[in-house]
C-alpha cells in the first residue's frame, strides 16, 4: 500500500512538473510573438522615415500589408513547406522522422484531420504558438525586403512578392538549413542558429533579384552613372525604428531556442533548434555585445545615426549564426568589423547601379553571408546536431567552412532566384513598377486617401511661464 | 578555435561550450576588444576636436 501511494505521489509530482513546464514553454513562445511584432513596428517607422514626404504613407501601407498577407500565407501553405521540404524535393521523411509530405500532411494543413492542430484545441496549445513564432519569422523576411523597394513599386505586386518570400522562399531555406532533418544540416553540417543566412540573406537577396527588375527611383542616378542622395524625410523616425527592430530581435532570437523538458524538446535543458546546447545566458551576452560592436564600428566609419543604427543590425546579423557558442569578446570584434564594412559595402552596390533605398541588401544580405562564413572559420568542428538527434552516417555532422559556404550559396540562390523570377513575371504583366507620372507626383497623392502631415511641420510658440 | 572538446559530439558535455574554452584565446580576444574600443574612442575624440576647431 505504501509503495503504491509513493508511486502515485511520484506520478502526480511528475504530472504537475510537466504541466508547469509545458505552460511555461508555451507562454515563452507566445510572448516571443508580440516581441517580434516590435520588429514590424520598427520597420514601419524606419521605412516611412526613409521615404520622401510625398511617399511616407504609401510606404507605410505597403509595409503593413506585407505583414498582414504573409500571416495567412504562412497559415495556408508556409507551415507545410517547413515540415514537408527538409529532405529536398523528394518529400520523404528524414532520419528524425519529423519531416516529409506524410508528416506535414498530418498536422500542417488547415483542413481535414490535420486541422485539429491548426485551430483552437483544448489538448494542443503548442502547435498554435509554434506556428505563431514561425509566422513572425516569415513576416520579418517580408519587412526586410519591403524597405529596399520603396517609392516606386506597385502595392499588389509587392504583396504578391512578399507572399512568395514569406510563404515559400525563406521557408524552403529554413527547411533545408534549420530543420534537424534538413539536407544542408545532415549532409553539410550547416549551422545558422540565429538565421543570418536563412532569414536575413534569403530576404536580402530576394530583394536584390527584385531590385534588378524594378530599377532605381527616378533621379537616383545621373546619366554619367553617379548617384544622388534621395534623403528620407524623417531621419529621427528612421533611427528610432531601427532601435525598435533591435528590441524586436530579442523576441526573434528567444524564439530560436528550444525550451527543454517537453515531449517535443531535444533535451531536459535549453537547446538550439538543432538540439545542440545553449541557453538564455549565451543570448544575453552575445546579442548585447553584437549590437554594441556594430554601432561602434559604424560610428567610427560614418558618424551618421542612420548608419550607426544600421550598424547595430549589421553587428547582430554578422554574429547571429553562432550566438549560441561565440565568445562575447569575439562577437564584439566581429560586430565592429561589420559596422566598419557596412557603408563601403553599400557604396559598392550603389556603384553597380542598384538603388536599395535603405541598405537592406547590405545590412541583411552581405552581413548575413559574412556571418555564415566567419562561423565556418571560428566554429569549425562544432557538432551540427545534438546528441538526441538522429543523423545520416556514422559520425555527427560538424561545422566546416565548406559547409557554411555551401549553405550560404544555397540561401543566396534560393532568395535571388525566387525574387528575380517572380518579379520578372510581374514586370511582364505590368504589375511591378508604378507609372512614371505617379512616381513623380508622389504615391501618397496618387493612391492614399490620407495626408501624412496635413498641417506641415507646425512650429508652435511655447506657453508663457 | 573551434569546438573545445575532443569528443566531436555534445554527448556528455557540460559547462563552458564557447569557442576556445580552457585556452588563452578568449582572454586574448578580450584584450583585443578592449584595445579596439580605446582606439576607436580616441579616433572619435580626434575627429570631434577637429570639428570644434573649425567652429571657434
Amino acid at each position: 500500500m505504501e509503495e503504491q501511494l509513493a508511486e502515485l505521489a511520484a506520478q502526480v509530482a511528475a504530472l504537475e512538473g510537466s504541466k508547469t513546464n509545458t505552460m511555461f514553454a508555451e507562454t515563452y513562445y507566445y510572448l516571443s510573438i508580440p516581441l517580434m511584432i516590435i520588429i514590424h513596428a520598427g520597420f514601419l517607422a524606419y521605412e516611412m522615415g526613409a521615404s520622401r514626404a510625398k511617399n511616407a504613407l504609401s510606404s507605410g501601407v505597403k509595409n503593413i500589408l506585407a505583414f498582414a498577407f504573409v500571416i495567412p500565407a504562412f497559415y495556408f501553405f508556409g507551415w507545410w513547406v517547413y515540415w514537408g521540404f527538409p529532405t529536398g524535393f523528394s518529400f520523404s521523411a528524414g532520419p528524425n522522422g519529423i519531416s516529409g509530405a506524410e508528416y506535414a500532411n498530418s498536422f500542417a494543413w488547415a483542413w481535414g484531420e490535420a486541422g485539429a492542430a491548426m485551430g483552437p484545441n483544448t489538448e494542443d496549445q503548442i502547435s498554435g504558438v509554434f506556428w505563431g513564432a514561425f509566422t513572425l519569422f516569415a513576416a520579418t523576411t517580408a519587412s526586410i525586403f519591403s524597405g529596399a523597394v520603396i517609392e516606386r513599386i506597385q502595392t499588389v505586386g509587392f504583396v504578391i512578392l512578399a507572399i512568395i518570400l514569406g510563404g515559400f522562399s525563406w521557408t524552403l531555406a529554413a527547411a533545408w538549413g534549420w530543420h534537424a532533418d534538413g539536407w544542408l544540416v545532415q549532409q553539410w553540417g550547416v549551422h545558422d542558429f540565429g538565421a543570418a543566412g536563412l532569414v536575413h540573406a534569403v530576404a536580402a537577396f530576394f530583394a536584390l533579384g527584385v531590385l534588378i527588375n524594378l530599377g532605381p527611383r527616378i533621379g537616383k542616378f545621373n546619366p554619367d552613372g553617379t548617384s544622388n542622395d534621395l534623403a528620407g524625410h524623417n531621419l529621427p523616425f528612421t533611427a528610432t525604428g531601427l532601435m525598435l527592430i533591435v528590441v524586436g530581435f530579442w523576441g526573434f532570437l528567444m524564439a530560436c531556442l528550444v525550451v527543454g523538458g517537453e515531449a517535443w524538446s531535444w533535451d531536459s535543458n535549453w537547446t538550439t533548434i538543432y538540439g545542440t546546447p545553449t541557453n538564455l545566458g549565451a543570448l544575453s551576452f552575445n546579442i548585447l555585445m553584437g549590437v554594441a560592436g556594430g554601432i561602434i564600428g559604424a560610428w567610427a566609419f560614418t558618424r551618421d545615426p542612420f548608419w550607426m543604427m544600421s550598424g547595430a543590425l549589421a553587428g547582430l546579423i554578422s554574429v547571429a549564426t553562432g550566438l549560441d557558442v561565440y565568445w562575447p569578446s569575439l562577437v564584439f570584434l566581429i560586430a565592429v568589423s561589420a559596422g566598419l564594412l557596412l557603408k563601403p559595402a553599400a557604396d559598392v552596390l550603389e556603384k553597380m547601379g542598384i538603388d536599395d533605398a535603405v541598405g537592406a541588401v547590405t545590412v541583411h544580405g552581405t552581413m548575413g553571408v559574412y556571418g555564415m562564413l566567419l562561423f565556418g572559420i571560428f566554429g569549425a568542428g562544432y557538432p551540427a546536431l545534438g546528441p538526441a538527434a538522429a543523423f545520416v552516417g556514422d559520425t555527427v555532422p560538424t561545422v566546416s567552412f565548406m559547409g557554411q559556404l555551401v549553405g550560404a550559396i544555397v540561401f543566396v540562390a534560393v532568395g535571388f532566384i525566387t525574387g528575380y523570377v517572380s518579379s520578372l513575371i510581374l514586370k511582364m504583366v505590368g504589375m511591378l513598377r508604378v507609372p512614371e507620372a505617379a512616381e513623380i507626383a508622389g504615391l501618397d497623392t496618387v493612391k492614399v486617401p490620407a495626408q501624412a502631415y496635413p498641417e506641415g511641420i507646425a512650429v508652435s510658440p511655447p506657453a508663457s511661464k | 578555435m573551434g569546438f573545445p572538446y575532443d569528443t566531436g559530439s555534445y554527448e556528455g558535455v557540460s559547462g563552458a561550450i564557447f569557442m576556445g574554452a580552457g585556452t588563452s584565446m578568449p582572454g586574448m580576444f578580450t584584450v583585443l576588444a578592449i584595445v579596439v574600443s580605446v582606439v576607436l574612442l580616441a579616433a572619435g575624440q580626434a575627429t570631434e576636436a577637429s570639428k570644434y576647431r573649425d567652429h571657434k
